[in-house]
């Protein structure tokens, strides 16, 4: 049974069968309808931003005409909006199907019919949010030299149903639970922050945000470190091993494994914008990719994750695919139709930010699974090194490959053991090189989730939830340094 | 369509007196674009799609409390707006007081910017294709009418059109080369030339890329260059809130520690940007505002909020910089290769991030039309290297001259909406340190 109940799942039915009673004249069509709350409340150096809530409704129309297909996005879910909608899909499509890049029949054919869900609750009133959120607040404030406090909490209840011509029939709901809080400490030179934001599908509520750590024993944790690297030394100079936490891992695995493998970049439809990619149509199933210990899971099954789904959205079935086995590239992400152009099996990866956008690749959660070290063993792996944990600061070139990346803290690591904290801990790299050089990889003791709401991709620009998951993980011979001194 | 959302925001404000009673004060914010867009890949359509988007925003305070609810959909009647109202001011109570809520209780009127429509789209995208001829041209056209209003219980009712054709498109290479062109209302009997001045720029890339070793090097940064590196700073190098709690990149500018080039000239300029000037409480903002003048900080950005919390004046919606104009200089863009003599013309710089916050020191990689120049002529192609250089090296202690030519560089983004307006600059010669 789902959460949302039969009157929501009805209520979306009725727009979609409305949609597509429009649509029955066209061979190829799919509707997406979407229904969306959200509220997000604030509390920033001790005060109270006012809550902002959003209520949306928006349909996607795809439709086939003249041999060519277009797209018409419309937040008027009325008949006449939806008929505007079609009517405006069809001209373009005939107007520009002299210079279509596909026909018709090339595109995509949803077959499933299903019902999905994410894990759901009940949340909070304003008051307890506002409450628990003055609590972190308090929690942080320990010090006049923490300048700044900020507690954010998103929650979102999001349904989708989506029919295909080709006879799919899907509903998903989806809760999101963002919480983020940061503390920036100043002495008046130079700000240190530290951040926490453990993104999860799910309910936001008190349970779920202590089940999360997101509590004020962590805003006084992060609040003291703030203060701590202050007074730290810069990260040195060097070519050193690095051992990198979950936290940091979960932006390595986005940039240098996950966008590189999008099959759209690939085939070059993101040069103009989000950029290519170093790897080619040739590579999958032979180049080595990095060391036999780097095995890469692509698992929109996986609950409780930020992009976890039963169906893409353009209605293929999610499955659990290897990206990279033992090293070994397997398989890009591609949904259906860049599956179709480039000759290669799809993965459920098309996803669209709302349906006021298209289904391009994307990455859903994106996994490094756990090896056999413990933390420990890892540490006393290194001679000489940086722990390095928290993203701050991410570049890296349009092909994915000479990348930079900076985290809020890092910790030595000398003989074998933790060390004093260094501040500015940044290392750079390229992608084969950096992932071959993986020389251990963390045991499920190690092993957190994590993800990003705000993947940025597109065009036109779409940002989108992301999930990843990774254990500590450590390697040799990293160009690592810190700030001007 | 454009009446007709015109004529719903002319209603609002009586529309919004009619529900507030007592001390509650009612805002609405409205927003609508109709937007075509195609994806071109291999100078063929890859997607292509229309949005129509809709959205209000309501915002109901009583004294010091707030809340806003945000309906995308159909545009509320006045009976739903009515329903909106009560399910915020059933909400209200449990919102705590906000000392630094700020709402402007003088009525203004204002309407700026112009209305596009949509005229000749599709006659745009296939004579894009069609001039491309062999050439692999990539890149999004977009094209129609953008418009955003704030109205309120007050009177106020402020207008901002925009909208029009852009394009934004590039030609690549099997070798990586490519180049890169963005347009804002194109006019269809340019395309062709357009298309062809691509194809000759492209081409003089075609030769053999030149390494170069990690070092210092005196650099050509072109207008877009630049613009990609101030929009990284803009994150949050400008508003009050983070030059005050120390987060703010530029920090040691705004405390006098630091200082730029007297040469620099920066300006937070709207009326020239073409972006909306007023905020969502109703506040009518300056056209310019001086942000940095003779290299030393002259003012922050402050949101209504953020001017009541630390006492300044308003002068901004959010606190970022959304029309940046720097001043010229006396380079004209044809000495540029021989005031280089040897180093680097950067065209193009992609992925910019902040790698020390202290010191402004930003990371970015090259992109597009960066070349190698010796003897003042271009050599050949730059393999791609990151720079990773403080922005008081950049525009201060290495600045050597900026060009005498201010470009108009128009606002792609499109991330939930249509980005409006452009930032205006020159180019700047000055020194890179090339890492990577």
């Amino acid at each position: 049974m789902l959460n949302s109940g039969p009157m929501i799942v009805e209520h979306m039915r009725v727009t979609a069968y409305r949609a597509a009673d429009l649509l029955r004249a066209f061979r190829y069509w799919s509707v997406l309808i979407e229904e969306r709350s959200q509220l997000t409340t604030s509390v920033r150096r001790g005060v109270a931003d006012a809550p902002d809530r959003e209520v949306l409704k928006a349909a996607l129309i795809t439709l086939g005409s003249g041999n060519n297909v277009s797209y018409a996005s419309t937040t008027d879910l009325s008949e006449g909006g939806l008929r505007r909608a079609i009517a405006s899909a069809k001209s373009r499509a005939e107007a520009l199907a002299a210079f279509r890049l596909m026909e018709t029949a090339c595109w995509p054919a949803a077959v499933q019919k299903g019902q999905w869900q994410s894990p759901t609750g009940a949340g909070m009133s304003l008051k307890e949010r506002f409450d628990y959120m003055r609590a972190l607040d308090a929690a942080m404030a320990t010090d006049e030299r923490i300048r700044d406090r900020q507690v954010v909490l998103t929650s979102m209840d999001r349904h989708r149903f989506f029919m295909h011509s080709a006879g799919a029939e899907q509903f998903q709901e989806t809760q999101l639970c963002i919480p983020h809080m940061e503390a920036t400490a100043s002495d008046g030179h130079e700000a240190q922050s530290r951040s926490y934001g453990p993104y999860v599908q799910g309910s936001l509520n008190a349970e779920t945000l202590k089940a999360l750590d997101f509590t004020p024993e962590t805003a006084l944790r992060i609040a003291t470190e703030a203060l701590e690297l202050l007074q730290a030394p810069e990260c040195p100079t060097g070519v050193t091993d690095v051992v990198l936490s979950p936290a940091q891992m979960t932006l390595q695995i986005h940039e240098s494994i996950g966008h590189p493998l999008e099959l759209d970049r690939i085939l070059g439809d993101e040069r103009n914008y989000a950029g290519w990619s170093f790897v080619k149509q040739s590579d999958f199933g032979t180049l080595r990719y990095g060391t036999p210990l780097l095995n890469i899971l692509f698992d929109p099954t996986e609950k409780g994750q930020l992009a976890g789904y039963a169906y893409d959205d353009e209605g293929t079935s999610a499955l659990p695919t290897y990206l990279i086995q033992n090293g070994i590239l397997q398989r890009p992400l591609g949904g259906a139709r860049s599956a179709s152009r480039a000759g290669m099996e799809a993965v459920a990866c098309a996803r669209v930010c709302d349906p006021l956008r298209q289904p391009i690749d994307r990455m859903a959660n994106v996994n490094l699974q756990p090896g056999h070290s413990s933390f420990q063993e890892m540490i006393s792996q290194v001679e000489k090194g940086i722990w390095m944990d928290e993203n701050r600061s991410w570049s890296i070139d349009q092909r994915r490959d000479k990348f930079q990346f900076g985290c809020e803290w890092g910790r030595r690591i000398e003989n074998g053991t933790l060390g004093g904290w260094v501040k500015n801990p940044n290392y750079r790299g390229r992608t084969l090189s950096f992932w071959n050089s993986l020389a251990a990889v963390g045991n499920r003791d190690t092993y957190q989730i994590a993800g990003t709401p705000y993947c940025g991709k597109g065009e036109p620009n779409q940002a989108i939830t992301v999930g990843h998951a990774s254990p500590v993980c450590l390697f040799r011979n990293i160009e690592t340094f810190g700030g001007d001194v | 369509m454009t009446a007709t959302i015109d004529d719903y925001i002319k209603a609002l404000p009586g529309v919004l007196s009619a529900l507030v009673s007592g001390n509650e004060r009612l805002y609405a914010k409205v927003y609508q674009e109709e937007t075509q867009y195609a994806r071109l890949t291999q100078a063929r359509v890859n997607q292509n799609g229309g949005i129509f988007q809709e959205q209000l925003t309501l915002f109901l305070s009583n004294g010091l409390s707030m809340i806003s609810m945000s309906v995308e959909g159909d545009l509320p009647s006045p009976d739903q707006i009515r329903g909106l109202v009560q399910a915020l001011r059933e909400d209200l109570p449990y919102v705590p007081q906000d000392p630094w809520l700020t709402l402007n209780e003088t009525p203004e009127q204002l309407e700026t910017g112009n209305a596009h429509g949509s005229m000749h789209f599709d006659a745009l995208v296939n004579t894009l294709c069609e001039s491309a001829g062999k050439q692999d041209l990539v890149g999004l056209v977009l094209s129609g009418p953008q418009v955003l209003a704030v109205c309120s219980s007050l009177g106020h009712c402020l207008i901002h059109r925009g909208g029009g054709s852009s394009i934004d498109v590039s030609f690549f290479d099997a070798d990586y080369n490519a180049v890169k062109r963005v347009r804002r209302d194109p006019d269809l009997a340019d395309i062709p030339a357009l298309m062809t001045g691509m194809s000759q720029d492209l081409k003089a890339l075609q030769q053999p890329a030149v390494n170069i070793k990690a070092g210092i090097y005196r650099a050509w940064l072109s207008a877009e260059a630049l613009g990609e590196l101030l929009s990284t700073i803009s994150w949050n190098g400008f508003s009050v809130d983070s030059i005050r709690s120390g987060s703010s990149p530029l920090n040691k500018l705004y405390n006098g520690e630091k200082q730029l080039s007297p040469r620099i000239h920066l300006y937070e300029n709207r009326q020239m940007g073409d972006v909306p000037s007023f905020t969502s409480e109703g506040f009518l903002l300056p056209a310019e505002v001086p942000l940095i003048q003779d290299g030393q900080a002259k003012n922050h950005l402050s949101s209504p909020r953020a001017a009541k919390e630390f006492d300044t004046n308003i002068n901004s919606d959010s606190g970022y910089p959304s029309a940046l104009h720097l001043r010229g200089g006396d380079l004209p863009d044809s000495e540029v290769l021989q005031r280089i003599g040897t180093g680097l013309y950067i065209g193009r710089l992609w992925y910019t991030n902040i790698s020390d916050p202290a010191s402004c020191r930003l990371t970015a990689m090259t992109r597009y039309d960066c070349f190698w120049v010796e003897g003042g002529a271009l050599v050949g192609p730059l393999s791609p290297v990151r720079m990773d250089s403080s922005i008081y090296q950049l525009l201060g202690e290495d600045l050597e001259a900026l060009g005498m030519h201010v470009h108009q560089i128009p606002e792609t983004q499109s991330y939930g909406q249509r980005g409006w307006g452009s930032s205006s600059l020159p180019g700047v010669m000055t020194a890179l340190k090339i890492t990577l």
